[in-house]
Order: C-alpha cells, then sequence, then structure tokens
C-alpha cells in the first residue's frame, strides 16, 4: 500500500508549535559565508525610512551588526519554520525584509514605526501565552534586545537572506499540495444525478418496480431494477451469482434486518415456515417441504414487518449511531434530560415513514419551520435536538474556542450525515482533498454561529427550551408564572419589614443549626483579621472584620471537614452594619467549578435577618466544597462570620425557604428574646411561611413544564470571519452564509434558489439546499446508507465519505437509479427498504461461484451474500427474546430514573429493548459495549465489527448472560411440568433449541448436548446455545 | 464430580485440535494495514530503547514548586502582591497581569543523590531515585479545567475524541503477550473524561485499553475474567471446552449445508468464524493467566514492605505498583497506574487547602520509590519506561488570595526513568517564580512524541486514515526531545 499523503503530514495548524530539528549549522555556515559580501541594501536605501525612527536609533547600528547578531539568530532560532526553504507556518517567512513586513496571518511581524507593538517583539518576549516564539524556549534577554534594535532601524539588511541559491537541493521546500480544482469539481460525487436507462432487452418487474397495488398474482417474468443492474455487471464481468438462499434462511435476514431480532420459532410457524417435524427429529430436514415463497408471499411477509412499530425502533436506531444521540455527557456524566424526546421523534418518524427529506429539514431547522398544530411545531422542535447533543467540553474556559469546536462538531456530523463529506478538514486550510475551501467551511459555520447552542458559565449549559404546549395547557403554566412572580414580591416585601425590625441580639450556635455550619473560629485565615462580638448578630463566640483595610490582601477560607454529595443552599451570616462592605466578594467553589456572589454587608440578611443566601450548589464526594470570603474590592468592614451548607433533601424545617433554625431553638422566635420586636412580626412569620410554601410549590410545577434540548435562533444572524489556521482568536475576513460551492458550481440554479438573505438565521436556507432534488450528494448518500444497513456494504463503500478520498461507486448507474426513484418516490425510506429486501441480490448465498471468486474475490460486485452477524443490540434483544423477559413497550418516555445525578455506573433495567435504554456516553449497557454497539461521542457510519477475546469472555462469565440462561431454563421447567406426559429428553432438547435458535437440534448437536447435560445442567445448555455461532451469525 | 472425570476421558477434542484450526484473529477494518502486523515488534520505524511504558499518572494536577521545581523567591517574597498572568483568567477573558499572593512552599527541599537534585519533603523516598530520574521542568500543556487537560494528556486533544496514547502504542507495537491485553490501565477513573482516557476512539476496538478496578477501590481484576455467577458447578475448563466443539459442530454443519461438497475457500467469510473460534481460545488461556498474575499473595513479605502494602496509607496504591510490575513482566505493552478519583475536583487538587497534598504524596511516595528499586534489581528499568506526573501543575501563588493553588498548565514538572532515558538530568525550565516554562519548553506533544520514538515509533510516522485523513497522536506537533536520551 503506497502512502497516502495525510493532513497531518501537510498542515502545521497553529504556528505555536511544530519545531523540528534540522542541520542547521552546515546551513548557517553556507549562508554566512556566501552572503557576507552582499551589500546592506537597508544602509543604503531606506535611509528615509531611517530618519523617522525615534525608538532605538539614537544609537546608530554598527556595519555588520546585521551579520553578527541576526542573521545567526534568524538562521539557528526561526528558519526550520518560517523561511522559503523550509516552511511557512502560520503563512509567515521571516527571510526577506520584504516578507517580514508583510507578515503571515495574524499581519506584518514586524512594525518599523512602532517597533514595540510588532509582532514578533510580542512573539519573542513571550508575554501573550498563545504567541510565544521560538517555541521550545525563551530567547536571551541580549537576543531579544538585538531583534528590538534591529527592527527600530527598520530591518537594515540584504535584500534577501534566505538560503543559498546553490543550496537549494539539500532543503527543498515543502510544497503544498494544490488540488487540481477543475479534477476535484468533476469528482463523479458533485455531478447532479442522471436517472440513467437500462440496455434494452431488460425488461423491469412492473411488480417489483412496485407501486401502491403490487398485488399482482403472477408477475410478468421481470426483474428487480436492483437485480438488473447488477447481473448487468456481473455478466459483462463474466461471472455469475450465487444462488438464492432458501426461505428460512432469507426469513431470518430479512427479521433481523428490519426488526432486530432473531426470529422465534412461533415467527417461522406463522409463515408456513417451519421445519418438518413430522420426521424423526434426529433425522431433521433442513428444507423445509413447503413449496418456495412466492413473490406475494414474501412481500406481504415484509409488509407485515415494515408495518410493525420494530421496524421504527429498528431504523431509528441505525440513524442514531449517524447523529450520535445520547441521553449524557461524557463530562462529568451530565445528563441530557429531553434527548429521549428525539429518540422517539426518529422511532415515529420511520414508522410513519415521513418523508425522508422532511426529516432532514427538520433535524436542521425544526424550530424555525413554519407549523399548523401544535403537535407539528412540538415534532419539529424536537428534530433539532440532534443538532444540540454532542458530546461537548463545556468546562472549556476559552468559550470562543468552545463555542466554535461545538460548531465544528455539528458541522462534522451535518457533513457525514447527509453529504458524506469531510468538512472539518476545511476548518484550518482548504481542503487538501476536495473543492472545500475554508470559505465554505465558514460560511456554514456562520450559519450555526447564527444559533445559540449554550450559555456560559464556568461549565457552560445546553440550552432547553419550553416545549410547545396547546393553549390550555400553556396557559396553566403561564398562569402559574404569573402567580409566582407576585408571590415572590410579596415575600421580599415581608422580609424587608421583618429585617428592618430586628435589629437586636441573634446570636445563634452551630451545633443547634441545620445543616453544617463554618463558624469564623474553624476557617482558615489570610492576613490580618479582627474579631469582634459588638454587633449581636452572628454565630458561635464572635465573628471576623478586616479592620477596613489591606484591601485584596485578606481572605477566610470555610471548608468543612467532610460534606455528602448532594445539592446544598450555602447561606452565610455577617453581623450586618452601616460601616460594611457593600460588595464583599464571596466565592463558592461546588462540584459545577467556582461561583462569585456580592454580599451588600450592609443591608440584614434575606432568611430572618441572619443568613444570606448565597445559592444552590452541587458537591461530589472528594470534590471542592468550599466559600471564600475575600476583601477585594470592598467599600467599607468585610466581615466573615459563618457559612451554613443546608442539604437540599427535606422540605420542612431545613428547607431553605424556611429560618433554617430548629423549631426548640429559642432565637427562632425573635420575641423570645427581643421585646422590642414589633407584635406583628409573628403574623407576619406565618404569612411568609404559607407565601414560601406556595412559592415551592409553584416552582416546581413550573419545573415540570415539558422542555426541549435545542438550538435558539439569534435575534441578529451574522456572517462570521475566516478563522485562519482555525484559531479563534486570529481572524480573517468575513465569509458570507452559504453552503458548498462546489455543488452550486454544477446548480447555479441551486445557489440562488437557497440564497440566505441578511435578516435569515440560514438553517432553514441549509435544510432546503441539503434536500433540494437538484443536490446530487444527500440523495445518494441516503440511498447508500440504507443499502448498507441492508446488504452488509455499500455500493459505495465509504459510507461517510464521499470526497475523493472515498473510494467510487461500484454501480454508479444503480446508485443514481436508485437515488433518482427516491426522490421519485416522494424520499419513502419504506418503498426503498421493500425493494432492496425482495431483489435477488439480497438473497444470494454467502459461498461465491467460482468465476466470481475468480473474477470478484472481494465481492465488490454484490455476486453473493455477505455473513451478518447480529448487532450489540439485536444480540442483547434476542438474549431477552429466548429468556422471555423481553418487553414490549410502546410509547416510552425517558427511562432515565428519577433522581440520577450523573451517568456514571448506571445500572440498566434488564427487560427493555436496547433502543429504549438510557444511552450513556459514560455507561453503556454491557453488552453495547463489548460488541462493538456504536460510540455516542461520533457520528458512527460504519460501526466496528470486533472478533475479540474480551467478547468471549463476556459470553462466557457476564453474570447478565448467566441470568438470561437461568430464567430461559426456569421457564422450561414450569412449562415442562404442566406438559409432564410428554417430559422426555428429546422433546426437552427439542424444546430448548426451538427457544434459542428457533430450529430443531441435528443429531450432533443432540449428542453434544447429551454430554453437556452429563457436566452441567439445562441452564448451561442454554447458555452455550445463546453464545453459539447459529445464534449470532446469519446463513 | 463424577460427570466431569467422566467428561475428560471421553473428550477426544480439547483446546490442541482447535488450535491448529484457528487463525489469527483478524477485523474488517477501513484501514489497510495495522502496523503491528505489518512491521518487525522490536521497533516500528527504528530500534526501540523501551519496550513498554509504565505511566504513574498524578490526577488533579501536583504542584511543581512545592515537589521538584524549587523556587527560593517563593520563599523570600511570600506574601508579596505580585501581577502574574493567570490561565484560567486568560482564557476567560484574554487578560493577562492580575495581582497574586505569593505563597511559599510548606514543604523544605534538599538536596539528593550524586545528581544533586532538589526534592521537598513531599517525597522523601522517591527522592532516593533521582540519580535515574530524568526531570523535565518545563512541561506545557493545553487546557486550563481538568476535562480539557486530562483528555490532553491522555489523547493530544482537548474537545474532540481521539485515540489514547496506549491505544496508539499498542496499534504500533503489537502485545509482547498474546494471552493478556496489550494496553491496561489500573484503577482508572470515571471522570474527566473517563474510558476516553484509555479509549481506541477510532482506531479498531482491540486497541482499546483494558480498565482494571477503578478509582477508589482496592480490589483489581478485569472484569469477566473470573468465573461469573456460574448457573450451576460446571467447571470452567470444561465449560469452555464444550463450548469450543459447539462452534466446531456449527461451524461444520454451515459448510455442509451452504456449499455441499465445496471447499471452504469458496466461503470466504468463514474466516471470520475461525476468527471466532480462536478467540475464544485465546480467552480461555486469559482466564488461566490471569488469575495468577493477580494473586499478589504470591509474592513475598519483603516485597509486599517494599510496596508499602503493609501499611494502610500506602496499601491500595502500592497494590497498583505491584500489579504494574507483574504486567511488565508478563509483557504488557502500555500500563497506567492511576492515582486519582472520581470527582470534578480529583486528588491533587488543592484549590484551597495546599496541605492536603501531603496525604497524597504519602500514599504514592513509598509505592514509587519501591516499583522503581523493584523494577531496577529485577533488571527491568533497562528496558521499561517509567513516567510520572499529572495533567498539569499548580500555580505559584495562592488561589483568589486563600490557602491553595489553582491549575497552571504553563508550567510543570514530570519525570522519566529507565528504558533508554539519560539518568540523573534535569531538562528545561521555569521562570524564577515557577509559572511559566521558559527554557527549552516541552509541550505535551513534545513528551508524547519524545516517548512514543523510545518505543521506536516516529510520531509523524504513525498515522490511521480515518474520515478521509491521516491522524496521529500528537496532530501537527510533537518534537522528539533527545536531550533527554541516554
Amino acid at each position: 500500500m503506497k502512502p497516502r499523503h495525510g493532513c497531518v503530514s501537510e498542515c502545521r495548524r497553529t504556528v505555536a508549535r511544530g519545531w523540528r530539528t534540522h542541520p542547521w549549522i552546515a546551513v548557517f555556515l553556507a549562508l554566512y559565508c556566501t552572503l557576507y559580501a552582499v551589500p546592506l541594501h537597508g544602509f543604503q536605501t531606506d535611509s528615509a525610512d531611517l530618519k523617522t525612527k525615534t525608538i532605538d536609533s539614537a544609537e546608530p547600528l554598527e556595519a555588520d551588526f546585521f551579520e553578527n547578531r541576526i542573521r545567526p539568530l534568524l538562521v539557528e532560532k526561526c528558519f526550520s519554520c518560517h523561511s522559503t526553504e523550509t516552511e511557512s507556518n502560520g503563512g509567515l517567512v521571516l527571510d526577506s525584509r520584504t516578507s517580514i513586513l508583510a507578515g503571515g496571518d495574524s499581519g506584518p511581524a514586524a512594525r518599523t514605526d512602532t517597533p514595540e507593538s510588532s509582532l514578533l517583539i510580542r512573539a519573542v518576549e513571550y508575554r501573550d501565552p498563545k504567541l510565544q516564539m521560538p517555541p521550545d524556549g525563551r530567547l536571551s534577554p541580549s537576543e531579544i534586545e538585538a531583534l528590538r534594535r534591529w527592527i527600530g532601524h527598520g530591518l537594515p539588511s540584504p535584500d534577501s537572506f534566505s538560503a543559498d541559491p546553490k543550496d537549494k537541493g539539500s532543503n527543498k521546500p515543502k510544497s503544498t499540495s494544490q488540488l487540481a480544482v477543475e479534477r476535484a469539481l468533476n469528482h463523479w460525487a458533485y455531478r447532479p444525478i442522471v436517472s440513467p436507462e437500462l440496455p434494452a432487452g431488460r425488461p423491469l418487474s412492473p411488480a417489483l418496480n412496485e407501486t401502491a397495488e403490487a398485488t399482482n398474482p403472477n408477475p410478468p417474468n421481470g426483474l428487480n431494477l436492483i437485480d438488473a443492474w447488477l447481473q448487468l455487471a456481473i455478466e459483462e464481468q463474466g461471472s455469475s451469482p450465487s444462488p438464492v438462499v432458501s426461505d428460512r434462511v432469507w426469513f431470518r435476514r430479512v427479521w433481523v434486518d428490519l426488526h432486530g431480532l432473531n426470529p422465534t420459532a412461533e415467527d417461522y410457524a406463522r409463515w408456513d415456515l417451519s421445519e418438518d417435524l413430522s420426521t424423526d427429529a434426529r433425522e431433521p430436514t433442513t428444507h423445509p417441504s413447503y413449496p418456495p415463497l412466492s413473490l406475494d408471499q414474501r412481500e406481504a411477509i415484509v409488509d407485515a414487518l415494515l408495518n410493525s412499530p420494530r421496524y421504527g425502533e429498528r431504523f431509528a436506531r441505525h440513524w442514531m449511531d449517524v447523529v450520535r444521540f445520547a441521553e449524557s455527557l461524557t463530562l462529568r456524566g451530565f445528563i441530557l434530560p429531553d434527548a429521549w424526546r428525539f429518540r422517539n421523534y426518529l422511532i415515529d418518524s420511520f414508522n410513519e415513514d415521513i418523508p425522508f427529506d422532511q426529516m432532514i429539514r427538520e433535524q436542521i431547522a425544526g424550530d424555525l419551520l413554519p407549523y399548523e398544530s401544535v403537535n407539528q411545531a412540538q415534532r419539529q422542535w424536537i428534530a433539532t435536538t440532534g443538532l444540540a447533543i454532542g458530546d461537548h467540553n463545556y468546562e472549556e474556559q476559552d468559550k470562543q474556542q468552545l463555542e466554535m469546536d461545538a460548531i465544528d462538531e455539528q458541522l462534522d456530523v451535518i457533513g457525514k450525515a447527509f453529504l458524506a463529506q469531510t468538512l472539518s478538514c476545511a476548518r484550518c486550510h482548504d481542503h487538501k482533498f476536495d473543492p472545500i475551501p475554508t470559505r465554505d467551511y465558514y460560511a456554514l459555520a456562520g450559519i450555526m454561529k447564527s444559533s445559540v447552542a449554550m450559555e456560559h458559565e464556568n461549565v457552560s449549559k445546553w440550552i432547553r427550551m419550553p416545549l410547545p404546549l396547546p393553549p390550555d395547557e400553556a396557559k396553566l403554566f403561564d398562569v402559574a408564572a404569573e402567580r409566582n412572580k407576585s408571590i415572590r414580591a410579596e415575600i421580599d416585601a415581608i422580609k424587608k419589614r421583618i429585617g428592618g425590625h430586628s435589629k437586636s441580639n441573634r446570636i445563634a450556635r452551630s451545633q443547634e443549626l441545620p445543616g453544617i455550619v463554618i463558624d469564623n473560629a474553624s476557617a482558615r485565615i489570610v492576613g490580618d483579621w479582627q474579631t469582634s462580638s459588638s454587633v449581636q448578630e452572628f454565630v458561635d463566640s464572635d465573628y471576623l472584620h478586616d479592620k477596613s483595610s489591606g484591601r485584596g490582601e485578606k481572605s477566610v477560607t470555610f471548608e468543612p471537614s467532610a460534606i455528602e454529595p448532594g445539592t446544598y443552599q450555602v447561606r452565610m451570616s455577617y453581623a450586618h452594619g452601616e460601616n460594611r462592605s457593600s460588595k464583599t466578594i464571596v466565592r463558592i467553589f461546588s462540584a459545577d467549578g467556582e461561583a462569585l456572589v456580592t454580599v451588600n454587608q450592609r443591608r440584614p440578611a434575606d432568611d430572618d435577618g441572619l443568613w444570606q443566601p448565597l445559592g444552590k450548589f452541587r458537591f461530589e464526594p472528594g470534590g471542592q466544597a468550599f466559600v471564600i470570603v475575600s476583601n477585594e474590592d470592598s467599600d467599607g468592614h468585610v466581615i466573615a462570620d459563618a457559612i451554613q451548607f443546608l442539604p437540599e433533601t427535606s422540605t420542612d424545617t431545613t428547607s431553605p425557604q424556611s429560618t433554617g433554625r430548629k423549631p426548640q431553638d429559642p432565637v427562632a422566635n425573635p420575641s423570645n428574646n427581643d421585646a422590642a420586636a414589633p407584635a406583628n412580626d409573628e403574623s407576619l412569620s406565618v404569612k411568609l411561611k404559607s407565601l414560601e410554601q406556595e412559592a415551592a410549590e409553584l416552582a416546581s410545577m413550573i419545573e415540570s413544564r415539558p422542555k426541549v434540548q435545542t438550538l435558539r435562533a439569534s435575534a441578529e444572524p451574522k456572517d462570521i470571519p475566516i478563522h485562519i489556521r482555525g484559531s479563534v482568536h486570529r481572524l480573517g475576513e468575513k465569509a458570507p452564509r452559504g453552503f458548498l460551492t462546489c455543488i452550486d458550481h454544477h446548480n447555479p440554479e441551486l445557489h440562488s434558489r437557497t440564497a440566505i438573505p441578511q435578516q435569515s438565521n440560514g438553517r432553514v436556507e441549509l435544510g432546503n439546499w441539503l434536500t433540494d432534488r437538484s443536490n446530487p450528494l444527500t440523495a445518494r448518500v441516503y440511498v447508500n446508507r440504507v443499502w448498507y444497513w441492508l446488504m452488509g456494504q455499500g455500493i459505495v463503500p465509504t459510507i461517510d465519505n464521499f470526497g475523493t478520498t472515498g473510494r467510487p461507486p461500484s454501480h454508479p448507474q444503480l446508485l443514481d437509479a436508485l437515488a433518482a426513484e427516491f426522490i421519485q418516490s416522494g424520499w419513502s425510506t419504506r418503498r426503498l427498504v421493500k425493494k432492496i429486501v425482495l431483489s435477488d441480490a439480497y438473497r444470494r448465498d454467502l459461498t461465491a461461484t467460482e468465476s466470481a471468486l475468480q473474477n470478484d474475490p472481494e465481492n465488490n460486485f454484490f455476486g453473493r451474500g455477505i455473513m451478518k452477524r447480529l448487532d450489540a443490540e439485536s444480540l442483547r434483544d434476542s438474549m431477552l427474546q429466548a429468556s422471555g423477559e423481553l418487553e414490549r413497550p410502546t410509547r416510552v418516555a425517558s427511562t432515565i430514573r428519577a433522581k440520577t445525578k450523573d451517568d456514571y455506573r448506571y445500572e440498566h433495567p434488564v427487560g427493555l429493548p436496547s433502543i429504549y435504554l438510557p444511552w450513556f456516553r459514560n455507561s453503556p449497557p454491557e453488552l453495547i459495549r463489548e460488541f462493538d454497539g456504536a460510540n455516542p461521542s461520533f457520528s458512527i457510519s460504519i460501526r466496528n465489527r470486533s472478533t475479540v477475546a474480551t467478547q468471549a469472555l463476556t459470553l462466557m462469565n457476564s453474570p447478565w448472560v448467566h441470568e438470561r440462561a437461568k430464567i430461559a431454563a426456569d421457564k422450561l421447567a414450569l412449562a415442562g411440568l404442566r406438559n409432564a406426559f410428554d417430559h422426555n429428553e428429546a422433546t426437552t432438547l427439542t424444546q430448548i433449541y426451538l427457544q434459542t435458535l428457533g430450529r430443531i437440534p441435528s443429531p450432533e448437536e443432540i449428542s453434544w448436548s447429551r454430554r453437556l447435560l452429563e457436566l452441567g445442567d439445562r441452564a448451561d445448555l442454554i447458555h452455550a446455545l445463546l453464545s453459539s455461532i447459529d445464534f449470532r451469525y446469519l446463513e | 464430580m463424577n460427570n466431569r472425570r467422566n467428561f475428560l476421558r471421553r473428550s477426544s477434542c480439547g483446546f490442541g485440535a482447535l488450535a491448529a484450526m484457528g487463525l489469527m484473529q483478524r477485523e474488517q477494518l477501513n484501514a489497510t494495514c495495522i502496523p503491528s502486523a505489518c512491521f518487525n515488534p522490536s521497533g516500528l520505524h527504528h530500534p526501540a530503547k523501551a519496550k513498554r511504558v509504565i505511566f504513574l499518572f498524578m490526577q488533579g494536577g501536583v504542584s511543581q514548586v512545592d515537589s521538584f521545581d524549587r523556587k527560593p523567591i517563593l520563599e523570600a517574597r511570600d506574601g508579596e502582591m505580585v501581577p502574574f498572568d493567570d490561565p484560567r483568567e486568560f482564557a476567560n477573558t484574554r487578560k493577562l497581569g492580575s495581582p497574586q499572593r505569593i505563597m511559599k512552599s510548606p514543604w523544605a527541599f534538599k538536596q539528593y543523590g550524586e545528581s544533586g537534585r532538589w526534592v521537598s519533603d513531599l517525597f522523601p523516598r522517591m527522592a532516593e531515585h533521582v540519580d535515574k530520574m530524568a526531570f523535565v521542568h518545563s512541561m506545557h500543556t493545553d487546557g486550563v479545567a481538568h476535562g480539557p487537560a486530562t483528555l490532553f494528556l491522555h489523547s493530544g486533544a482537548m474537545n474532540v475524541v481521539r485515540p489514547s496514547m496506549g491505544a496508539w502504542t499498542i496499534y504500533g507495537l503489537g502485545s509482547e503477550n498474546e494471552n493478556l491485553p496489550g494496553f491496561i490501565s489500573i484503577a482508572p477513573s470515571i471522570g474527566n473524561g473517563g474510558s476516553r482516557n484509555y479509549g481506541a476512539a477510532f482506531l479498531p476496538a482491540k486497541f482499546q485499553g483494558t480498565p482494571i478496578g477503578s478509582a477508589g477501590k482496592t480490589e483489581l481484576r478485569i472484569e469477566h475474567i473470573s468465573g461469573g455467577n456460574s448457573v450451576s458447578d460446571f467447571e470452567p475448563s470444561a465449560r469452555w471446552q464444550m463450548q469450543a466443539e459447539l462452534q466446531r459442530i456449527q461451524l461444520q454443519q454451515r459448510m455442509l449445508v451452504t456449499s455441499p461438497g465445496h471447499d471452504s475457500a469458496r466461503m470466504p467469510d468463514r474466516d471470520e468464524l475461525d476468527s471466532l473460534i480462536a478467540s475464544y481460545e485465546l480467552a480461555a488461556r486469559m482466564q488461566v493467566t490471569a488469575p495468577e498474575l493477580f494473586d499478589l499473595s504470591t509474592e513475598n513479605e519483603a516485597t509486599q514492605r517494599l510496596y508499602g502494602i503493609d501499611q494502610k496509607q500506602t496499601e491500595a496504591y502500592g497494590r497498583r505498583c505491584l500489579l504494574a510490575r507483574r504486567l511488565c513482566e508478563a509483557g504488557v505493552r502500555y500500563i497506567q497506574v492511576n492515582y486519582g478519583d472520581d470527582s470534578a475536583n480529583p486528588a491533587w487538587d488543592q484549590h484551597s487547602n495546599l496541605p492536603k497534598h501531603a496525604d497524597h504524596a504519602a500514599a504514592v511516595d513509598q509505592p514509587i520509590a519501591g516499583l522503581l528499586t523493584d523494577l531496577a534489581q529485577r533488571g527491568l528499568l533497562e528496558d521499561t519506561l517509567v513516567w510520572w506526573g499529572g495533567e498539569f501543575g499548580r500555580a505559584p501563588y495562592a488561589e483568589k488570595n486563600g490557602t491553595g493553588r489553582d491549575h497552571n498548565p504553563q508550567g510543570f514538572t514530570m519525570w522519566l526513568a529507565g528504558g533508554g532515558v539519560r539518568p540523573g538530568i534535569a531538562y528545561g525550565e521555569t521562570d524564577e517564580f515557577g509559572q511559566n516554562a521558559i527554557v527549552n519548553k516541552v509541550h505535551m506533544h513534545d513528551m508524547h512524541a519524545t516517548i512514543l520514538h523510545l518505543l521506536g515509533i516516529d510520531h509523524e510516522r504513525l498515522t490511521y486514515r480515518y474520515a478521509g485523513r491521516d491522524f496521529r497522536l500528537t496532530d501537527v506537533h510533537g518534537r522528539v526531545v533527545s536531550t533527554l536520551f541516554a
């Protein structure tokens, strides 16, 4: 295999690294000797320029300054990445005065008018963490000074100080592979779909070229469109295809492909495909005595399968691989609580055979499309969830970077899923192989950037929006929200009144308070703090103040020695007063990172005058849990008294809305201690309590409003600039929002038809552009995908890469014929599926004919069948089916157990079909993980197909698998008891084989089973069959 | 019992017969060539100096200025407010130069060994091995938060999913022992990237790391390697044998039904079924080998003491280190020994309470020193590369004027020992405060490139084609730091 030029061997994305070692000393000597005599151009002709210098120019440069100080420096430290002879990282070369002044992607490297602001100086000074050169260590101060002087004097130097012309052979410049644009534009995938004509003499069967009424009892002798094209190619090649398989084998193929389950003995029986049991069980006939199925019968079977809800579940799962469906994030195991709606959207859409072009438009811009009913609005909004569930690293601190990484992920999925294009390659530079310039990438990125995908915090948050609801339902929530607002106002007012009255002594004891209370006595103190008790409103014996001095130098850290994981209301007490700081900075460090709260210590605290709520925070085992009070930016005395962590669990006495004091605490009732308190405080307190109760109920009702994870269209959509070398901090010129120019190149009308108006968000247009009938990629890509799901190999084998680095189609006319017909049929997935599974090509035996083995050993022409095996979900579900545990739910909402905080070590339920299990990135179900289930962090078009020892270990030793076998055996025993009269060994064995493999055992298997039953029991026998070849592999 | 004896007497088809049928494990790949199957394993691109790696991962970020990178100025100017370029502030706001309070180290430093390396009182035992180590004081990396930086350390990428370094290594070199996985991560945490830190991403699944145990647990075993909850007293070896027989019977039946009278070459997919049978053989061998390997009780008392297994504080990490040595002897190529936990602020992450560093140091110091001693005395250190460090270092100033230190990806220390590393040297420097690497900087990509080089791999040539382009561990970066080589 000859090595191909990949991205990594060619591109240098950022200038920050990529330093390589070269035999520089030799080069330097050669340079030095040849160029030493060259007149110093700068000294002679740039004298006018020189005169304008003010900085560093007082002292003239020595005559050989450049040769002695600058050239060696450049050669040794810069040229390996920045010279015409080597590389031009960041577009910058430093081997002539002109090129230095012209600069690279970031602009001029040197400014002779203001040397200090030169990028070159900034880079070598190492002041900007993102621009530090040379990358493996700072220059010495004298070297930096030399560069500064040189620039200050206007870069006096020879014309060019690059390598010796004679030396060129030794260090060739790296050629940037300029792609032959014309050739790439004419790549097959970008050319329009041409509906091809079959050669004469190949009649198509109208029944197979089916329309709705494909019920002709006697189909004329003709060929399915698929077989017509495939046979043509096979004949041209001089081969013959393999024969078709038996009906039972076909039946299992289509059953597994459309429902993701092994057919049961009953399924075979229902379609008259049982083995002939009338003969002796030890001499089974492997071929049924029934006549072969007619085409009509096969069609009836396929229709029945397609009409079952299992079909939608199966195809939704395929698509979920492509759009990397998941219900949690790798990062901290955050749960995505609304993602299940998108799963159901896909299942319903495939079951209802929603035209696939409509599904695409909904997935790209469902939130922006017009609708006629609430139902429609709901389904469209939910469809956009797919764009939002990427496995982003929301913790990234550079939020601009995070946003562009998230957009890159969206474009990666859109590119692969719908266009089979590797768009991400064009993020940093023009695509090396395909005609996708960086400008196109940012034209598309601008579309995505015109919607908001997250709100920024330390750990940013994805967008959840209220789901559109029927007006009466929506009204309930709106009323609740209104009421909540007014109650809140009332509560605030009462609190102010109570607070205003309570000036008197309130000293609480920490051990009598609920939750965890850390007093200043056990806090860690930095700087000079003074204890005091002069304002009688504190916890335990005293509080601390900063003497209103040493601003920014003092802090107090409150940290519990241990804290149970969970969510807590965190509150502080601070003995309020007029001379306090009105903006005391308090930082809370929790599992969600750091939060900053500013507290006005001049006003009484909100909760009963003692406690100021700082917010609710989550704490993890072993994670950070502490609060720092600091005196930075203060405008008065900063007080640090105590911090309270109130667990969120109980709702009554310790609820954050209540006073936070135990009822028996004398301080809880101010009137006991404080004779001066007005009498009506008590009744106000009672009122306050009931209001707070109501507010809490309203809040939880409002919280229960159905939500959808989605994008939010920005108020002002706009084009974004090209990011030079992919860097979010180096912006080039604006790229107007648009699509792939290589497609529009062949379809100028498509371009004008789908242009994005300035005020438009652009996603609606993107959906229209993708599904326009003249877009040559979308239909081809999808038809090829469905073909791959059913046939085991694509017509284009690289399912998600139709670019020039992908493989070309084995049957271009067939691909186009299918794509054209697919569009013609109204993008009906179901019809396409039916056409494929009813073809002879789908029924081919796995054994190759002699001629095919000669001419097409790799089976590129589909002359024989490709052996399939149960994928992870089908394996798991078929085991549950064999043990009788598989549930058959319809309309499944979220299956994530209530109160699940993160997805770590999640225990998955047993009987649910795999499609409905919570799809967790950190906790895939055991069998899904071991048997090549799709990694939900990526768009997956082709799953791994591995055969590794850990799979064998799982099947042999996993308690889950053992448990299925045991339960299957128990069920069998119960059934056996009921039919005790015919309970003998032969029927038991037959029973077990029918239940697991759907067939009767062979004589060899019978003798093997008998031996096994001497060693173990029936559960062991079932266990062995569940991991046998015939359970897992199709024929 | 009687049944079992009968079985063993009667069975004619054992593993030998299966082995004869067995082929190499094969996978359907979109890659054209797996280097480990195409090249000489003694070194993929050039002769290897190290045959295997033990990576001692200190999760959360050890403070360099409190351990190996001594900065006397912190003592001299303790408490002074000085402007620093805080990496978190820069990432959030792109602002530089905010005032921070210099905080001295609570631990005293002493000089050790012939090389006279300074080590703080955190690591008195490790300090005895400084003459074996090559310190890199000028590490810098990408990612200010744990999630991104931890993923970067393991996979060379922060926000996109990429194969981990161990996966790349065995993709390049394969395993030395066909009965064991080539890449094992001992007691990994599920936080901060979790399984992605030992994942294969787009590389074929067999290059995925195998986790053993998990953070916070002392139990160390490979999942499913023990007999599981056997439904009866069916002996494991008999179970494997019977299963293999059934597979063989069904394979034969298929060949008869699908191609009666034809040779098996006519059914190319049969290869996969042969691989399946071979995978069962390997699994059966693993089931025999692994439990012995994991049984640390066979080690004598002196060895257990050497690793600190006799002390409560050092027991957990000591067991992991001892297991690492055993795996190393058994030929596992890439072993990661984790010290961390599952929280968002793992282990060494002392934002508010720097003195807690001492607890963590006490837990790992003896075990690591013991591991180095043991590897050296068994002659394993010669071709085993030991790599120590965290995802980043810590700031030389107090976080938010408090009593801890915040993250610092701009300058920190890692060390290497054994496997072709020049012993007793220190490479690179941070600035006078220990904040930024400035002299002979070594980026994490460079560290990756350097370690791959020691393993006989050219990091620029170890590529895998995925989604239309060639990927590699170091992306488009990486520089081999040859000064570190012996």
